[in-house]
């Protein structure tokens, strides 16, 4: 029954239920959505670079050159020579080492020129088709094969850079043999080729000594040699090695600060609710303190009502925290869907809750109740003879 | 049924008032009357245990309520003790059918009885705000009845009613704690009500 009471008296004040709603709702959803895109990120990021210790490439910003050769976001830093190059990739130190090429595109999906150990460093296997063997075949991503509606044998010719528009290489047509099963990694979005058609279309094949690429992945044989090989590298040759972790972490530490200010943002926004949720019980048990001393004189004891006051924080509260995650879980969706497909980002188990959501809700919830405390004590201590009397 | 003996009250700002013994069996009606200031909705707000005496003894239905703690009070007036008040208060959120069965929803079909021969049954869906003063004064009653309690007490029951209605409502009351064998115990200043019940006590 008090349940009843508390929901219908919820009900009667439609208006300020709402607000208080939205305001519960907006800042759950803030503080989830931080949540999940700071964990997923972390993920993401992570299994991207898993098996990576050290890329090699042009002068330049690490990070860029990062973003660039791993992620597959960014511009490249420049081209190297693969002669210059090979001194590193075949060093006793190095386990493997995958020189990958950019330049080209097709509708917004880069080609990458690389050899069949990209593939074996992701573990991928095409899901139908066989991977590339000579020249200007391709293996593509799930992602590209869908929007692109390339098939098995499919002849497309690249754009020159990594824009949707640009010079059409049209006298050199590639061919689709083998798509990748979707992965969840940025290989969905590309298309990858050997070495050989980047050479080819941009006729560098006639000299082998000028023959270039744009970045090498290397993984050591031991994490002694990523002490010294990155060091090495940056201070003897005209090329740059980037550590990965390195890289990840201070762009984590950048991505820091903005999280840290929506958080705030979001918190505050908590706070807000719990106020206007505190001055609609303190204005509501005053208007109905009449009713309140009704339900004493009816037999209802004082716990009731105290009861009866924090039972409509807690609806509240409950409502406007389910209300926040669905909230959250959509527009977490939806940016998967506008934005960070563009980046490569592909989010999964968004509907799992993760111990700091679990954390968050709980911490929300328990604002409503204090924010309830200070009007449910009042109705706890209502006079009610008074009350009645001066009606 | 209804019993009290030097009962006494003392105001927070040190006034005392001294109530005369009164007595109430079951299915009796006893009238108390006064102008007013006399005390009236004191005395009854001592007889239903929403005030607490600072002398004397309330006893009803065998019980002395003056000296229960407040949990007990509440359960034990939600229990024995219909009220009706002066100015009819219902929780404006549920309907007057939800509002009359708040004291126990398991009391339906004495809900049904009651509002019937109080002529309310049309009303029970609406909300209280939407009544007229009659209306929710029969409400009210009705409310007090639905509990069958043992001690009815009425605070200017019949104040907002016209003389036909005035009566009409008085006779139910009296009748309707007749046959539940209850104690009626109306406070009023109400002359209306002094030609219908013999028994009544003047405060002064």
């Amino acid at each position: 029954m008090i349940l009843r009471i508390a929901f219908k008296n919820l009900l009667h004040k439609p208006l300020y239920a709402v607000l208080c709603w939205l305001l519960l709702a907006c800042s759950t959803a803030v503080l989830l959505l931080l949540i999940t895109l700071s964990h997923q990120a972390k993920e993401q990021l992570e299994k991207q670079i898993d098996g990576v210790d050290m890329v090699l490439g042009a002068k330049g910003s690490p990070l860029q050159l990062i973003l660039s050769s791993v992620y597959n976001i960014d511009a490249p830093t420049g081209n190297i020579y693969l002669e210059e190059a090979q001194r590193f990739m075949q060093h006793p130190l190095v386990a493997s080492a995958i020189p990958v090429s950019l330049g080209d595109s097709y509708m917004g999906y880069r080609i990458i020129g690389t050899t069949d150990a990209y593939l074996k460093k992701y573990n991928l296997q095409p899901a139908s088709g066989k991977i590339f063997s000579k020249a200007m075949e391709v293996v593509i991503g799930a992602t590209v094969a869908q929007r692109s509606q390339l098939k098995i044998g499919s002849e497309f010719a690249g754009t020159h850079g990594l824009g949707e528009k640009g010079h059409v290489h049209e006298e050199h047509n590639y061919v689709v043999t083998g798509i990748l099963p979707l992965t969840g990694l940025s290989a969905d979005q590309l298309i990858l080729t050997p070495l050989q058609s980047v050479w080819e279309i941009h006729e560098e094949h006639k000299k082998t000594t000028q023959q270039q690429i744009t970045a090498v992945l290397i993984k050591f044989k031991s994490p002694l040699a990523q002490l010294q090989m990155p060091r090495m590298i940056n201070e003897n040759t005209n090329m740059q090695a980037a550590v990965p972790a390195i890289e990840i972490n201070r762009l984590q530490s950048l991505m820091g600060s903005g999280t840290a200010v929506l958080r705030i943002l979001g918190w505050l926004l908590a706070a807000l609710a719990a106020c206007s949720i505190f001055v609609m019980l303190v204005q509501g048990t005053h208007e109905r303190r009449y009713e309140l001393a009704l339900l004493r004189s009816m037999g209802y004891g004082r716990g009731k009502l105290l009861g009866l006051v924090l039972a409509e924080a807690a609806i509240l509260g409950i409502a406007g925290i389910l209300g926040g995650f669905l909230l959250s879980r959509l527009s977490g969706w939806f940016l998967q869907q506008e934005v960070f497909s563009h980046y490569h980002l592909t989010f999964s188990g968004a509907w799992k809750i993760t111990p700091a959501d679990m954390i968050t809700m709980v911490a929300i919830l328990a604002a409503c109740l204090l924010a309830a405390l200070f009007p449910a004590i009042r109705a706890f201590r209502l006079n009610i003879s008074k009350t009645l009397a001066n009606a | 049924m209804l019993y009290t003996r030097n009962l006494a009250y003392a105001y927070p700002n040190g006034r005392t008032l001294r109530f005369p013994d009164m007595e109430c069996a079951e299915g009796n009606v006893l009238l108390i009357t006064g102008g007013s200031g006399v005390g009236k909705t004191t005395l009854l707000h001592l007889l239903a245990g929403l005030l607490k005496p600072s002398g004397g003894e309330v006893q009803v239905a065998g019980t002395a309520i003056q000296s229960l703690k407040p949990a007990a009070m509440d359960a034990f007036r939600g229990k024995h003790i219909g009220i009706i008040y002066q100015q009819s208060h219902f929780i404006a959120a549920l309907s007057v059918k939800e509002n009359l069965l708040l004291a126990g929803a398991h009391k339906i079909t004495r809900l049904m009885e009651i509002s019937q021969k109080l002529g309310i049954q049309s009303l029970l869906h609406k909300k209280p705000a939407q009544l007229s003063q009659g209306e929710q004064q029969r409400a009210s009653i009705t409310r007090a009845l639905v509990q069958s309690p043992e001690l009815l007490l009425a605070d200017e029951p019949t104040a907002s009613l016209d003389d036909d209605n005035c009566i009409t409502v008085a006779k139910l009351l009296a009748a309707q704690a007749a046959e539940q064998k209850a104690a009626l115990l109306i406070v009023t200043h109400d002359n209306r009500l002094k030609q219908l019940f013999a028994n009544h006590i003047t405060l002064s």
